[in-house]
């Protein structure tokens, strides 16, 4: 699209749905009578508006074609040729193609190829048509169907405001539940069941509303490779597949970064140069993939390439100079386990430092990033072979599962994204080492924060504590609550700037019953 | 400030027009989207300045032209025309037009004939 033609978008469309209806109707029209050439300066009317609207909105290709569609229209009238039925057919067809790249471009692709239907109408152009040719099979399998308005513009805030009501619709629906819950009315039973059915299917249709195909964000990748790649002397051959599978909108805001990173670390060090890929039996050119697929709950992203992978013995070497590990956890480590070491933020395989991406650095703040969106990432690399890192991302930010926990009379909520799994542990099994809480499970020391001691209640007289397990970053911690309640959904709201500023906090829900609970936050607690 | 009459059959196109006069300060504007419609308006309202768009509904812009020079011999007309009309812009120009822009705009060629014509 031009530049700055962005808010005239609507008005285009609207008005190119009106001038192809126009366009159809008048040229079938004028196949049944050929005679009538207001029909004729009709359609070159309306190719002539296509043309130029398109050509003002930088649609090239939809308007180089509308201009040889006027072209020829124009020809016609003036040497008063007979339009011949394969005349109509190329016509029609014409308005198809017209019809299709409308369509791309309003979702964002670009318009199709239009070369051979430009050779067709060259081929009106000069008169080598055979009139009276036996018609096409084109025109008789054109799909009648009465084309109705299919989009309309909607402001970003009008649907926030809709996700919004959806989650007081969710909360309103739990307090049902919970209330039949309490007083189990038989009567109720089937009514509550369907507005919770309706309910879902109304939170699913909103989300949907509010997605964005990924390809907004993946367009300017296949330039930055191609440039990246020339600076660093390498070959790369980069590949997108599913550029149309769509994600919310505040998610995609968010996750262009930290893909520039993975994509510039499998060009910097992952593909190895030409020569080095000769010398391992490799093809010169390597390859790099951007995958999007889309799960139920989820948006899957992969980035892969052939290049030279982790080589996971000098991921140890590594990790032991820098203290991460020990030479005595390395020997015992698995290989899922080195593969995490890659995300800790004092971690760098490259000895080299590159402008393309620094020392390596940015894994640490890739996985950050995203699991700032409650999604998660994870590597996968065989030495020589390659890389492939895998995203999970939600759906959408304004309502993620959590885990409903209780300590003392307050109910809390924590993102299920980042537990591990809950233990309980007996009182006496914790030790204390340099003034913390430590507990040992599986052979792992676990630092302990109590839930209790963070709120300054008193702490239970019970031997035995509920611990949840938490993990960030391969680094587990326990958090002791007092209880859990279950698994729920629940809509995030943001809090107040005096609340914004306690630690350890991320947002606040209101519960099926009608209260409110805080959203703790993992990382700001422990 | 001059009183600016849009003639286009693309409600696209004066919306583009619009705010590029928007941009400078020109805001009394009045639209038609044919070209008998032009020539009414411009009868009833008299504006300062007719953009005329040479293809439209009803009455060719060299037709509506025409018509506005009978009404006012003076009248400030600019042809708006695309790629490949060089030859109706000739006529109109021939005709009394004062000038003429070419679709794609280019704001800036649009603004300075604008003011070029209002003098």
């Amino acid at each position: 699209m031009e530049e700055g033609m962005q808010d005239y978008m609507e008005l285009y469309l609207k008005e190119a749905e009106e001038l192809l209806q126009s366009l159809n109707s008048s040229l079938l029209e004028f196949e049944k009578d050929p005679s009538r050439e207001d029909l004729v300066e009709e359609i070159a009317r309306c190719v002539h508006t296509l043309k130029s609207n398109s050509a003002s909105m930088g649609f090239n290709k939809i308007a180089d074609l509308s201009h040889s569609v006027e072209d020829g229209l124009i020809m016609l009238k003036e040497m008063g040729i007979e339009a011949s039925d394969e005349i109509i057919d190329i016509l029609f067809e014409c308005f198809d193609y017209l019809e299709v790249s409308v369509d791309m471009v309003s979702s964002g692709k670009d318009e199709p190829d239009n070369s051979a239907l430009l050779k067709k109408l060259e081929k009106i152009k000069s008169m080598d048509i055979k009139q009276g040719e036996v018609r096409g099979a084109k025109l008789a399998e054109r799909p009648h169907t009465i084309k109705a308005v299919r989009s309309i513009k909607v402001d970003i805030g009008i649907l926030d405001k809709l996700m919004d009501l959806v989650g007081e619709l969710l909360i309103t629906t739990m307090r049902f539940q919970n209330l039949n819950a309490e007083y189990k009315i038989k009567e109720f039973d089937k009514s509550i069941s369907q507005l919770s059915m309706l309910t879902g299917d109304i939170q699913y249709e909103v989300t949907e509303a509010r997605m964005i195909p990924v390809g907004q964000v993946f367009n300017r990748f296949p330039r930055m490779i191609r440039d990246l790649a020339k600076r660093e002397n390498k070959k790369v051959d980069f590949t997108m597949k599913g550029s149309d599978i769509q994600l919310d909108r505040t998610v995609l805001d968010q996750i262009g970064e930290p893909l520039i990173h993975l994509l510039r670390n499998s060009v910097d060090h992952g593909i190895e140069s030409p020569k080095e890929r000769k010398k391992t039996g490799k093809p010169e050119t390597g390859k790099i993939q951007l995958i999007a697929t889309r799960e139920k709950n989820a948006a899957i992203i992969e980035v892969i390439d052939d290049g030279a992978g982790f080589d996971p013995e000098r991921i140890k070497k590594i990790a032991i100079q820098r203290d991460i590990i020990t030479g005595e956890e390395a020997r015992t480590m698995s290989k899922k386990d080195l593969l995490d070491i890659p995300f800790l933020p004092t971690f760098s395989t490259s000895e080299k430092i590159t402008d393309v991406s620094g020392r390596g650095i940015g894994l640490d703040v890739v996985k950050t990033r995203i699991e700032g969106l409650n999604g998660s990432i994870r590597m996968e690399s065989d030495v020589g072979k390659g890389t492939k890192f895998t995203l999970e991302l939600p759906l959408t930010l304004a309502i993620i599962k959590c885990l409903l926990v209780y300590v003392g009379e307050e109910r809390y909520a924590l993102p299920l994204m980042n537990i591990q799994r809950i233990v309980s542990i007996k009182k006496t099994d914790i030790q204390h080492i340099e003034g913390n809480e430590v507990f040992i499970l599986d052979n792992e020391d676990i630092p302990l924060t109590k839930l209790r001691d963070v709120f300054d209640l008193p702490s239970e007289d019970d031997d035995k504590l509920t611990v949840i397990i938490t993990e960030r970053a391969r680094e587990k911690h326990g958090i002791a609550v007092d209880g859990i309640i279950g698994e729920q959904e629940l809509i995030i709201k943001s809090v107040t700037k005096t609340l914004k500023r306690v630690k350890g906090i991320a947002g606040a829900t209101i519960l099926g019953d009608g209260y409110p609970a805080l959203v703790l936050d993992i990382v700001g607690l422990v | 400030m001059p009183k600016i009459l849009l003639a286009d059959d693309s409600a696209f196109m004066r919306k583009i027009l619009t705010n590029m006069l928007a941009k400078i300060g020109y805001t009394d504007i009045i639209e038609a989207e044919d070209g008998e419609e032009a020539v009414s308006v411009y009868n009833r309202e008299k504006p300062d300045l007719v953009l005329l768009d040479i293809v439209m509904k009803k009455k060719y812009g060299t037709e509506s032209l025409k018509d506005i020079l009978g009404i006012n011999p003076d009248a400030k007309v600019i042809m708006v025309s695309a790629v490949g009309q060089e030859k109706v812009i000739e006529e109109a120009m021939q005709l009394g037009a004062k000038g003429f822009v070419v679709k794609p705009f280019k704001e800036d060629d649009v603004i300075t004939k604008i003011k070029e014509v209002l003098g």
